[in-house]
């Protein structure tokens, strides 16, 4: 299964004019559930997925009241700032889409449900 | 502190500027309002507008809203609370809205007193913060000097409550502010009143963005809020939409970095224990939020620094085989233009490809070009305006000449859109200081934020 196919939203805005922040929200509790145990949001595979190194992405969150899970990218050159091609930290989240989500092994976690356990 | 038992309070929309829904506006007021708050800027649309003192909005919608709010304070005797004037809230910006205020009111014969709060702030003062070690950058933002703040074109604070209330002690009706915590502006009036300022802060932080958390979502509309003891409500006024608590609570992450904590200058708004239940099928009662305070009280700083001047040149390209080819065609336009300007002469050049990673860059996993055409943006910064407009103006030469092995053109590459084909966009800024910095009381909560009064 990829996120695209079980995820209501994803976006992707500024969180100040240094960091970008990815959104994905599901419409119920299972699909929420069902990306969260996947291994899909660990810095490793997020990292791989944009081609950045893992101390790019600052954090992933996941918030169970609003079916949410966040993570949050460095920007190699702020909002506006010239060689910056998207000043509101807009459409970068197109890759997100095609994120393959594992079936649960039972091994590890990922991050989001580390950081909502936390 | 007094006694009501409930405050409604109106975010007219996600932005000052963006045009005010006036249906949603008239049912907000039928159904009763107390406080309008209007934020009418961020640091979202980048450093330009700080940089530069223009305003982010035009003038003409901006007399707009205000004169639809204006009203609706004047005809219900509520205070207007406008944050973030102008885009940016420098001193410039606070001004021209000013001034779009005293307009508004001497053709529609509206009276108040109004008052003005600056948040720009005096770099000698931020200076001497960073050099005593009391400024800290917020999280991505390289490490910043004294020197770099002296860099800065101006430097504004992000203002609290704290200027609000005591303008509205006052006895202001519209106030007007710079550059403002957006969720200050709808909290002030409540924490003056003594509702608790969790829950005041959490409602601003959701009223600031309009109707951004209702379905279906969006930042063009009205919301309004009513804030209780120890809870409040959220309910859109257009009844085409409807707040749930899972809208509002995905909300709650929107433009952030942390889910659960939002930073304030007194404090930190904990959203842990948040709870939203379904009132009807159309608003949600928010209970739990909590105010961690500080020790010590802190400012958010931000400061615009010129980068230079930009002229642009935007093309297409047709030609398959050039397509193929685009990376070489890059190379040589730059390396033959650099040829031709002065050793001594430092500029930039920044070539967005659209059709194969534009919008992402560095970010994008695709790298297949499969567009049968290619758009071209080419950007030149330089130290002067004069400058950026000969190193485009080469280049542009360059990509109309551009010849390879096997061409079937004999001249004329690119397909430009317009007529000039160089253009001169102006001066770039970047926000080289954003930073909080350390107070040595709550008393510059108030003070680093001056407060001018008059009759309008």
């Amino acid at each position: 299964v990829k996120l695209g196919q079980i995820a209501q939203f994803i976006y992707s805005k500024n969180a100040g004019p240094y960091l970008i922040t990815f959104d994905t929200v599901f419409e119920d509790a299972a699909s929420y559930e069902q990306a969260l145990a996947s291994q899909a949001f660990t810095r490793e595979r997020l990292a791989k997925l944009f081609g950045v190194c893992e101390s790019r992405i600052v954090s992933i969150h996941a918030y169970d009241a609003g079916h949410v899970i966040k993570f949050t990218m460095t920007r190699e050159v702020s909002s506006g700032d010239f060689g910056d091609h998207s000043v509101f930290g807009s459409q970068q989240w197109a890759p997100l889409l095609d994120l393959e989500l594992v079936p649960d092994d039972g091994v590890g976690t990922s991050d989001g449900e580390r950081a909502r356990t936390a | 502190v007094s006694h009501v038992e409930q405050l409604c309070i109106l975010g007219p929309s996600g932005s000052l500027g963006y045009g005010v829904n006036a249906d949603s506006l008239e049912r907000a007021l039928a159904d009763g309002l107390d406080v309008i708050g209007a934020d009418a800027g961020s640091t979202d649309m980048g450093a330009y507008y700080l940089g530069s003192g223009k305003p982010y909005h035009s003038r003409q919608t901006m007399k707009r809203d205000l004169s639809l709010l204006l009203h609706a304070a004047a005809d219900n005797d509520i205070p207007l609370l406008v944050g973030t004037s102008g885009g940016a809230g420098g001193d410039v910006h606070l001004e021209w809205t000013r001034e779009i205020v005293r307009e508004v009111c001497r053709e529609e014969g509206l009276h108040f007193p109004v008052a003005a709060i600056r948040a720009e702030q005096d770099k000698q003062f931020v200076k001497q913060r960073f050099s005593e070690g009391r400024a800290q950058p917020m999280v991505g933002v390289p490490e910043r000097t004294a020197d770099d703040v002296d860099r800065c074109e101006h430097v504004v604070a992000q203002m609290g409550v704290e200027p609000y209330i005591e303008a509205l002690e006052q006895g202001a009706r519209v106030i007007l502010a710079g550059r403002a915590c957006d969720a200050a502006i709808f909290a002030a009036e409540p924490v003056r009143q003594g509702f608790d300022a969790g829950l005041a802060l959490h409602l601003g932080k959701i009223l600031e963005c309009g109707a951004m958390s209702a379905i279906p979502p969006t930042g063009r509309d009205c919301m309004r809020g009513i804030l209780r003891r120890d809870s409040f409500e959220v309910v859109p006024p257009n009844p085409e939409r409807r707040v749930t608590p899972e809208s509002l609570a995905a909300h709650s992450v929107y433009e952030v970095e942390h889910p659960y904590l939002h930073g304030l200058p007194t404090g930190v708004l904990d959203l842990h224990d948040v709870q939203f239940r379904a009132v009807n099928g159309r608003s949600t009662e928010v209970t739990g939020t909590k105010f961690l305070e500080r020790p010590h009280p802190t400012l958010r700083v931000e400061g615009a620094e010129l980068r230079g001047y930009r002229s642009v040149v935007l093309g297409g390209i047709r030609d398959p085989q050039l397509i193929g080819r685009i990376d070489d065609f890059i190379a040589t336009c730059n390396a033959q233009t650099r040829e031709l300007i002065d050793a001594g002469v430092d500029y930039e050049v920044d070539w967005t490809v659209y059709g194969r990673n534009g919008v992402m860059g560095a970010l994008e996993p695709s790298h297949d070009v499969v567009a049968h055409e290619l758009g071209v943006l080419v950007q030149v910064l330089a130290e002067t305006q004069e400058a950026a407009h000969d190193v485009a103006s080469l280049l542009e030469a360059r990509m109309i000449g551009y010849s390879y092995p096997g061409t079937k053109t004999r001249t004329a590459n690119v397909a430009f859109p317009m007529c000039p084909v160089v253009l001169d966009t102006g001066p770039v800024f970047r926000f080289t200081i954003l930073h909080t910095i350390e107070l040595d009381s709550t008393d510059e909560l108030v003070s680093l934020f001056p407060i001018d009064y008059e009759e309008i």
